[in-house]
């Protein structure tokens, strides 16, 4: 496969995400706009505000702009990299995207913490389940893997709380000190179970796969050590669809946080979404929503490209579709 | 032999719920609105065999009645997405060509979004949600993976000597749809909708605990989200609906597990996900 072919499935891939991103936030627009019921000047003023402060709201958020008005006013802003201003009289002075960039570093934090812990459990025991195949190593971890899936977070995280803070005093309280690197361990925990169980099966059956094909047996035939056999070529190989899957589950875990983030009372862009939910400050539901959506998609962009170019045969079913 | 005790105590469980959730009103022994003020966070006595809430209310009875919302929801919202996702999949996968990529692009846009995400935006602009609003919330996103997978099994199916044969003797699409092309790749949608009931039960236990979920019926994630509050002076306040939840997904996993292996034993022991 040539770079000419790659950088033409690149260029698909990436126009693709540009149209998803366009429809998709679309969408956002129309679900907050179209299908809410009531008037967001009353729902943030009440309804004992003047009939004055009700439309200089109104007027200040265009709100009493035809809906084509507002849709273009949503796409120029976008496109200009601003979501409009948070209707929230404690937000009053910032614009959205301030709100959100004050939010967004606790929950990439807690992904890539959660992201990093599911890693860590899920290659060693995967590996070692793939070795000792059908042992009780490998059973146990199944059975690991079963519950880890079948646990709500919100279930597992006030026990863990309980047990680590409040019983053992191993762990400060998540909620208390954010900024301590401590404080992070119990969310990123919980937040990665689910996924360290799925990426466990991912490398158990992957390290399968590669265990069986030629090019190991060739390496031991040649008489190359257990160790070098290991790391140099099948997990190395057997890494391969995993680190994509890791990639592409980067959004499930954003969508995740939300839930972690009201478990542990954390900041992050989930508390301020359910805030802006109960305030109904539509501008900030709608940024959050586009911003989660964003990661989402570039996240998922970025891992088929690299996907592409390391593995050829992504490219010919791409352009197969 | 384990894997088989196992199985039986899913299938046990997962019955269990069901007749729950069909005679809640007949065996529970308080309704939710039910408030003893004399009982007021109770422990488990033989009066309230699991406790009760802040409110006096009964936590066996709770549960009872909440599994009406897990059934309703876990199966409503699968039925829903497999009906979705069979039709646009079998439509796309047997005509190809224009209709096939315009349903596929479709598909890849919504599986872009994050489920939970869209479901939480639909329930915040309906305010107070019913139970089928919140299964349409989850089945927004939900059709696109069964859409795909019915698609690539057709695709499949497509180059079956069988199905050739129908073709060339002229039967109509829709005849060669549903009596040879389906029955054939019902195997892996069984097997996904089984572990889509999963996804669903987990996805409406996390909206309630949010406090977004159905608003007029008692809910296993709701209990869970007021029992966390209280955690350290009540614990099976959250205890018991963690429990509930718990035991049914893991329960429908293992039969999810053990349908797979019934169909395809090249995925023997190979145990993974739910969604």
């Amino acid at each position: 496969m040539t770079a000419a072919n790659l950088g033409w499935f690149a260029l698909r891939r990436i126009s693709w995400a540009l149209v998803a991103i366009a429809l998709l936030a679309t969408l956002v627009f129309l679900v907050l706009r179209v299908f809410t019921p009531g008037d967001p000047a009353i729902n943030i003023l009440g309804e004992n505000a003047s009939e004055a402060d009700l439309r200089a709201f109104r007027q200040r958020y265009q709100l009493d702009r035809p809906l084509s008005d507002q849709y273009r006013h949503f796409v120029s802003n976008l496109a200009h990299g601003s979501l409009g201003h948070s209707y929230e009289v404690l937000h009053r002075k910032y614009p959205v995207t301030a709100v959100i960039a004050e939010q967004f570093p606790w929950t990439m934090e807690l992904a890539l913490a959660s992201m990093f812990i599911a890693f860590l459990i899920a290659v060693p025991l995967g590996l070692i389940s793939a070795l000792r195949q059908y042992s009780w190593v490998d059973n146990s971890a199944t059975l690991l893997a079963f519950l880890g899936v079948a646990i709500p977070n919100f279930w597992l995280g006030p026990m863990l709380i309980v047990l680590f803070t409040i019983k053992l005093h191993w762990l400060p309280n998540p909620a208390g000190d954010v900024v301590r690197f401590t404080s992070l361990i119990l969310p990123a925990f919980v937040l990665g179970t689910a996924l360290s169980a799925k990426l466990m099966r991912m490398v158990r059956s992957s390290t399968l796969e590669v265990l069986d094909e030629d090019f190991v047996r060739t390496a031991r035939a040649k008489g190359a050590s257990s160790r070098r056999v290991l790391f140099r070529h099948v997990l190395r190989n057997a890494m391969i669809p995993v680190v994509t899957v890791m990639g592409m589950q980067f959004g499930a875990l954003l969508g995740g946080a939300i839930v972690t983030e009201k478990v542990f009372a954390r900041p992050g862009l989930g508390t301020l979404l359910l805030h802006a939910i109960e305030k109904r400050d539509f501008n900030v539901v709608q940024g959050c929503a586009v911003t989660i959506l964003l990661c989402y998609i570039v996240v998922n962009t970025v891992v088929d490209l690299l996907y592409a170019a390391i593995d050829p045969r992504i490219r010919v079913a791409g352009d197969g579709r | 032999m384990i894997r088989r005790l196992l199985v039986s105590t899913s299938a046990a469980i997962l019955l269990a719920i069901v007749l729950l959730a069909l005679t809640a009103s007949w065996i529970a022994p308080y309704t939710p609105r039910d408030r003893d003020e004399t009982a007021l966070l109770d422990q488990p006595s033989a009066t309230h065999w699991l406790g009760t809430d802040e409110n006096g209310r009964d936590i066996l009875s709770l549960i009872i009645y909440g599994s009406r919302v897990t059934v309703t929801v876990g199966l409503g919202t699968v039925a829903l997405c497999l009906a979705v996702g069979t039709l646009l999949g079998l439509i796309a996968g047997y005509s190809r060509g224009l209709v096939d990529e315009l349903l596929m692009r479709a598909t890849e846009v919504v599986l872009s979004f994050p489920g939970i995400l869209l479901a939480i935006l639909i329930v915040f602009v309906v305010q107070s949600p019913g139970t089928l609003t919140v299964i349409l919330a989850l089945s927004v996103t939900g059709w696109a993976g069964y859409a795909r997978l019915v698609r690539g099994q057709v695709l499949q199916a497509r180059e079956l000597e069988f199905i050739r044969a129908s073709e060339a003797l002229g039967a109509r699409p829709a005849r060669i749809l549903l009596r040879h092309v389906l029955p054939t790749i019902l195997g892996p949608i069984i097997v996904q909708a089984t572990f889509g009931v999963a996804g669903a039960i987990l996805a409406e236990a996390s909206l309630s605990f949010l406090g977004l979920g159905p608003s007029e019926a008692t809910s296993w994630g709701a209990m869970l989200d007021q029992g966390a509050v209280l955690f350290i002076k009540s614990p099976y306040l959250a205890i018991v609906p963690g429990l509930a939840i718990f035991s049914v997904v893991l329960a429908i996993n293992f039969l999810g597990d053990r349908l797979r292996d019934a169909f395809d034993p090249t995925q023997r022991h190979d145990a993974s996900s739910a969604h």
